[in-house]
């Protein structure tokens, strides 16, 4: 699927957050998505997923092969992956528990050794997946939860807000990794302000 | 009444409500929150019905028409509480708005359970509740059927 941004602009009030904003992000791509504190990237990425209504203009899912429907990402669910500071998951389910409710409630249920599996992906020891409450993990942990939650249904278009923020060398190999399998698949858009993040990314803006 | 409020309170202050709009229809999110309110409700009326029953002395003719009324009134309350959490969750004041939303949504099955359960107090015939438990049912599915369409516009606003 690719992504497709036309004329997009958010406003609070008479505060302009950003826009007009148009851009295409093509399967196998990482669009980045730059700025300063306070520049609006995470409203934009949220206007991206359809968790926010954009103030004019609008975001389109179409098929990259051209033909088929234009649909938007509120027309579905379980086409787009996020991954934001933003994000919570049940602080009293384990992140496997965490996994197999959000592929349950999405009608695309998977096995407990799949969610294992995917928790291993992003470096999380599965015994402890299985054992320790989401809210009893340290941040950094949370945020690998987050990872494979954002994966999970093996999405159109992953959304990456921040994504290495409270990571340390090896979790941001593991962002690294997330990225390069998301773009076997499909589209990738990161926001950030970490140059090392960024360099993934192979095409972009700055608010 | 404050617990049933609580249902959509605590996935927006708990930041679960983006991921459950991602990726659950939202009508399955509504299903959900409703019978967790009805199991929530039946579980509460299963304590104090008993007991103000005991307490109060106040005796039954008609248990199947007192079931009854509780039953539908339980369902009518559950459902309307239900869509009035989900539209306040993200506002402000929602304990206030909450109790300004619900009132005039909930009187009319409060009345018609009032009103069915003096009935069921005196005369042991279902038959003698036969309108309170029309209206009841009559209730319960237009809110249900208003709080499925209309959710999907509240779930992702």
């Amino acid at each position: 699927m690719r992504l497709v941004a036309d004329r997009l602009v958010r406003a609070y009030g008479p505060r302009r957050i950003f826009g007009p904003l148009s851009f295409r992000v093509e399967p196998g791509t990482v669009f980045g998505v730059s700025g300063q504190n306070g520049s609006g990237k995470t409203t934009l990425v949220k206007v991206l997923t359809g968790l926010v209504r954009p103030s004019s203009g609008g975001v389109y899912l179409e098929p990259a092969s051209g033909g088929g429907p234009r649909t938007t990402p509120r027309d579905g669910t379980g086409r787009l992956g996020w991954c934001a500071p933003d994000l919570a998951l049940y602080g009293e389910l384990t992140p496997a528990e965490n996994l197999e409710f959000f592929a349950r409630v999405a009608g695309r249920p998977v096995a407990a050794p799949e969610a294992d599996r995917r928790l291993a992906e992003v470096g999380l020891d599965p015994v402890r997946g299985r054992t320790v409450r989401t809210r009893f993990l340290s941040t950094g942990q949370r945020q690998r939860v987050k990872l494979a939650f954002s994966t999970l249904l093996d999405p159109a278009v992953l959304f990456l807000d921040e994504p290495g923020s409270n990571l340390d060398d090896a979790g941001r190999a593991v962002v690294e990794a997330v990225v390069a399998r998301q773009k076997a698949r499909g589209a990738v858009v990161l926001a950030s302000n970490d140059p090392r993040e960024l360099a993934l990314a192979t095409e972009g803006v700055s608010l | 009444m404050t617990g049933l409020s609580r249902s959509f309170v605590s996935e927006e202050e708990g930041g679960t409500a983006a991921p459950l709009r991602l990726t659950a229809p939202p009508a399955a999110v509504l299903l959900g929150k409703v019978l967790s309110n009805l199991v929530l409700l039946g579980v509460v009326s299963a304590f104090v019905v008993p007991l103000f029953l005991a307490l109060m002395s106040f005796e039954i003719a008609g248990v199947p028409l007192f079931l009854a009324v509780l039953l539908f009134g339980g369902i009518g309350l559950g459902a309307a509480s239900t869509f009035v959490a989900a539209i306040v969750a993200k506002t402000a004041a929602k304990g206030a708005l909450f109790a300004v939303l619900a009132t005039p949504l909930l009187l009319p099955p409060l009345v018609a359970a009032v009103t069915g359960t003096r009935i069921a107090a005196t005369d042991p015939a279902l038959s003698a509740g036969a309108d309170v438990i029309r209206l009841l049912v009559a209730y319960d599915g237009v809110m249900l059927t208003a709080a499925f369409l209309l959710f999907d516009a509240v779930w992702r606003e």
